[in-house]
């Protein structure tokens, strides 16, 4: 057990197995997957100075790397910061699983794929890190697809596209030891850069392969689209950066940071003038992460003036965008005994349902990154670094941030004008909302808008979350 | 610490009101409550003069990063008068309420009246755009729930929205120029601004005014013709003039081609808005009117290069303003008291608004003096004529409101001679003689015609023997729909129509049979496109 691998990737994958065995028993497995993960970043803050732990005089050291068939898997304590985070992603939706009707399989399988999301972070060659993450596809399936339903065109995309980056990634890989040989191949050095490049788009969903997004997103309960979405856009962003940590030729390769900034506006801009022109909401959750992987984009092609501490910054406020909106598009869906959430169904709603209404505008605010919300002092500075840039980048993104606020003014304008069944019906369902929705609305709005007006109460703590990066740093 | 009382004062009253009412309601100690809280911030706002100017830092985002930034509040000359008078309106929008008997007469608007007030004067105060955008959000979204409470909201709805997204569109511009401005003044925290940027800003605060495209929707419902709703539909324009006044005098240099273009909409705004004030039927018809026509003043003065006469046009908007709309039920007896209101703008020499003839008026005679002017005029005249419209006399009013009902009035008009007294160094003044007298000289003709028409429209029978009468009317009438700007959102939506088209086609091939292909395709003219532009 005195090994950082055992602890936060092997322990979590024997409970996810363990929790699978309990499937009968919902209340326990939900517990104790709300629970473990939580335990698991409190331990992963706890030792991130170093691997002893003093009690009562007795130390107990913890080993930080293990190989396994050959391969080593190793988290130091300056990487237990990123593992924390993973996990309390998974504590977050959790936590609230019991409340929303989701998948019997969320609860073990949502600490398994965290726990298979941690490793994917340490192994080392990279290339088996691209396996385990078609592994993480391939494991949530059963979240996605619930057993006796067709596979959907949108989980089929979604495996396509995963499935395509698998080879490109391993053939960079291969290709890494002829570059790092002979480090002057410029021809050699382009191809892996290609390489790697098409793979992480394909991974992430960048515009124009991005269909995927919107259409799982459509397709499955906003709650645990959510989940995978953030842990993937989370796992791959530092993935991402363990790529340019590691492999000067990539890092230094002069077009790099332009290609990140062109995606960085090509994604907010997509994202933003289709985002426009939806009425189903599901799919604008798949749009908003499109977005946001444009924010993250940029702050890796501005990494050498503050970006990467701008992605620090903004990574809790961001989970914490997303959990607020699933939180919201669930609620919706419950209330409105609805499998999708579009306008029609909305029309007028905010009659009837205030609290949770107010909450799912206030989340698609704080998602644009309007002022007073929690992603705005962050967002702030990436639009002040593109604003520094160059004008072409910054127009695309005004306009995409435009095209949000029309979608939001569009819903809105909907949410608050009564269709005329609803308009008939609506006084009779007034005042149905449960005082505990009122209250964890309450304080959802709460945490998404006090980090709004006091970022540095989510910056601080993950402030040296990337010191291991000592190349980027 | 003096700002900080204030807050608390007002803050404090809507706290204690929540509570004392939810233990046992009682309408008269909730009324008693508010009244003095709003009284005690307006004294101390006076006090506040004596420590003019201060700074006072609420947070610093990003401690310890390269992207500090201060959120603050910083008072001085130049947004002072604008918390005096706003402070002013909220007492006297208090008082009014003691002379009317209705539903939307409650604690709850009371609450409103105090807490909107204390929101608006954190942005009012902001000592820089960041600040003032999250307030200016703060705002919107208080001001957004209210209006869906209203009794007419399901009647109201696009109107509703459009209101709603214009501020949204202004806080995008400001937050946008915001970014811009750090970008050129790096490691500026106070207020304002680069100077390449200031044109997003004036742009901003145009919309929320109301000036760019003239677009004050006329939201129809009974609460807003009363004391807090016309409260609410004055105040949020404070902040927006503050933002004008404290815009660089030398912005316009870097903006020549874009300002000429505001600065022709702001005059056709200015005259098109003071025209239809003079002619509507009542104040509260005419109120966006006035609000408009006034801040065209403010914004022309920052074009002209003289930010801070903005000013005084922004305290007539508000105090004047508020003069006349709670001069109501127009008692004919005390007219004279919402008359002396003309003295926050008429711009005689050693009123308060004589200094702002400078930023009306450019230095060099031109067309603009003349537009000016005649606006500035017609503004007068339509003040003057919605008073001596006024022939109510109401009888059996309660001991009180004998005393409160002029009391309000009173309590606006000495803000308005103690701010053209003590508001700034340099508030008395002649001015310019040309603007006052020449002003003057339409207004009084105007006034003589109106009196022969016992103040009221011309019959349409009279205004049809008018030369030119039928092309005047032709003219009048393409010029509203042309202003109406009904034709821009119908174009837009044709355009947003015709775009989401193309949307749905591009997402039926993405998302179809053959979408992978598709989007490989689409990923190699992306990428051939971002080849050939190369590096920007």
């Amino acid at each position: 057990m005195s090994n950082t691998v055992v602890i936060w990737i092997g322990l979590p994958i024997a409970l996810s197995f363990l929790l699978v065995s309990l499937q009968k028993y919902q209340k326990i497995t939900a517990v104790l997957a709300t629970i473990i993960p939580l335990i698991l970043a409190g331990l992963a803050v706890l030792f991130s100075n170093d691997l002893v732990l003093s009690i009562a005089g007795r130390q107990f050291f913890l080993e930080d790397s293990l190989v396994l068939f050959g391969r080593t898997i190793q988290i130091t304590a300056g990487q237990l910061g990123m593992v924390s985070v993973l996990y309390l992603v998974c504590f977050a939706w959790n936590a609230f699983s019991r409340l929303f009707i989701v998948s019997q399989w969320f609860n073990s399988l949502s600490l398994l794929i965290t726990a298979l999301w941690v490793s994917v972070q340490f192994i080392n060659p990279f290339i088996y890190s691209a396996v385990v993450i078609e592994l993480i596809a391939l494991t949530s399936v059963p979240l996605l697809s619930p057993r006796g339903t067709p596979a959907k065109n949108g989980i089929i995309r979604f495996l396509s596209m995963q499935t395509l980056a698998l080879p490109l990634i391993l053939v960079s890989g291969w290709m890494v030891t002829g570059i790092e040989t002979s480090p002057s191949a410029q021809a050699l050095v382009l191809r892996g850069a290609i390489l790697v490049l098409i793979g992480f788009i394909l991974w992430v969903g960048i515009f124009p392969l991005h269909s995927w997004l919107p259409m799982l997103a459509e397709e499955s309960h906003p709650w645990t689209i959510s989940f995978l979405l953030v842990l993937m856009q989370v796992g791959l962003a530092l993935f991402f950066l363990k790529f340019l940590n590691q492999y000067g030729w990539l890092r230094n390769l002069p077009e790099l940071d332009t290609f990140l900034k062109w995606i960085g506006a090509l994604c907010i801009l997509s994202a933003g003038v289709i985002a426009a022109f939806q009425s189903n909401l599901n799919r604008m959750l798949g749009y908003f992460f499109l977005a946001e992987t444009g924010y993250l984009a940029f702050s890796m092609a501005f990494r050498g003036s503050g970006g990467l501490e701008v992605l620090t910054m903004t990574l809790f406020p961001r989970i914490l965008a997303h959990w607020a909106l699933a939180v919201s598009l669930a609620s919706m869906q419950r209330i409105t005994r609805s499998e999708t959430l579009t306008f029609e169904v909305l029309k007028g709603i905010i009659r009837r349902y205030p609290f949770a209404s107010v909450l799912l505008l206030a989340s698609i605010l704080n998602l644009i990154g309007m002022p007073l919300f929690s992603l705005y002092p962050t967002k702030h500075i990436v639009w002040k670094l593109i604003s520094t840039d160059n004008l072409p980048l910054s127009l695309l993104s005004a306009v995409g941030v435009l095209g949000m606020l029309t979608m939001f003014l569009r819903l809105f304008s909907t949410m608050i004008n009564p269709g005329n069944q609803n308009h008939q019906t609506g006084s009779e369902e007034s005042n149905v909302e449960e005082i505990g929705l009122i209250i964890m609305v309450v304080v959802i709005l709460m945490v998404i808008i006090l980090p709004g007006l006091f970022p540095n109460v989510l910056s601080r703590p993950v402030q040296e979350l990337l010191i291991s990066f000592e190349n980027l740093t | 610490m003096l700002i900080f009382a204030i807050f608390g004062v007002l803050l404090l009253g809507t706290l204690l009101i929540l509570v004392t009412h939810s233990r046992k309601p009682s309408s008269a100690r909730s009324w008693v409550i508010a009244i003095t809280a709003a009284s005690l911030a307006l004294v101390a706002s006076f006090v506040l003069r004596l420590y003019l100017p201060s700074e006072i830092n609420l947070t610093t985002w990003h401690i310890g990063s390269s992207f500090e930034v201060t959120l603050g509040l910083s008072i001085g000359y130049r947004n002072w008068p604008y918390i005096v008078a706003v402070l002013s309106m909220s007492v006297a929008v208090l008082l009014t309420d003691t002379t009317q008997a209705d539903e939307t007469t409650s604690h709850s608007s009371w609450m409103r009246v105090l807490s909107v007030t204390a929101l608006n004067m954190v942005a009012i105060l902001a000592s820089n755009p960041i600040t003032m955008a999250i307030s200016w959000m703060a705002i919107d979204l208080v001001e957004v729930a209210s209006l869906l409470r209203l009794s007419r909201a399901s009647k109201l709805g696009s109107k509703i929205t459009s209101a709603f997204g214009i501020r949204i569109l202004s806080t995008f511009l400001l937050i946008i120029a915001a970014s811009n401005s750090w970008a050129s003044d790096a490691g500026q925290v106070g207020y304002i601004q680069a100077t390449n940027s200031s044109i997003y800003s004036l742009i901003a605060a145009g919309l929320r005014l109301g000036v760019f495209p003239i677009n004050l929707p006329f939201l129809d419902s009974p609460e807003l013709k009363r004391g807090a709703g016309i409260l609410f539909r004055l105040m949020p324009a404070a902040s927006a003039l503050v933002l004008i006044a404290n815009l660089p005098e030398e912005f316009i240099l870097f903006n020549t081609n874009l300002a000429g273009a505001v600065q022709v909409l702001t005059l056709v705004a200015a005259l098109y808005s003071a025209v239809m004030w003079v002619t509507r039927p009542d104040t509260y018809e005419a109120q966006p009117y006035w609000v408009v026509a006034l801040s065209s003043f403010a914004i022309q003065s920052a074009l002209n290069g003289y930010p801070e006469a903005s000013r005084v046009w922004g305290l007539a908007l508000l105090l004047s303003g508020s003069l006349l709309f709670l001069f109501n039920p127009p008692i004919r007896r005390i007219r004279f008291l919402p008359m002396l209101g003309l003295l926050g703008f008429i711009g005689l020499p050693y009123t308060l608004a004589a200094s702002g003839w400078e930023g009306l008026l450019p230095d060099q005679f031109n067309f603009t003096w003349l537009v000016m002017i005649l606006t500035h005029a017609l503004l007068v005249t339509g003040y003057v004529r919605f008073i001596m419209k006024s022939d109510s006399s109401v009888t059996g009013l309660e001991k009180f409101a004998r005393i409160t009902f002029p009391l309000r009035l009173v309590v606006l008009i000495q803000t308005l001679l103690l701010l053209n007294w003590v508001g700034w160094p340099g508030v008395i003044t002649v001015g310019n003689l040309w603007g006052s007298l020449g002003s003057l000289a339409i207004v009084v003709a105007e006034v003589l015609i109106s009196w022969r028409l016992n103040w009221q429209m011309p019959e349409a029978s009279l205004i049809e023997k008018l030369p030119f009468y039928r092309l005047v009317i032709l003219l009048i009438n393409f010029l509203r729909k042309i202003m109406s700007f009904a034709w821009l959102w119908a174009l837009l939506e044709r355009f947003f129509r015709w775009l989401g088209n193309i949307g749905d086609f591009i997402h039926q091939i993405l998302e179809g049979d053959g979408g992978v292909l598709w989007s490989l395709v689409f990923m190699v003219i992306v990428a051939i496109i971002f080849l050939s532009v190369g590096s920007p």
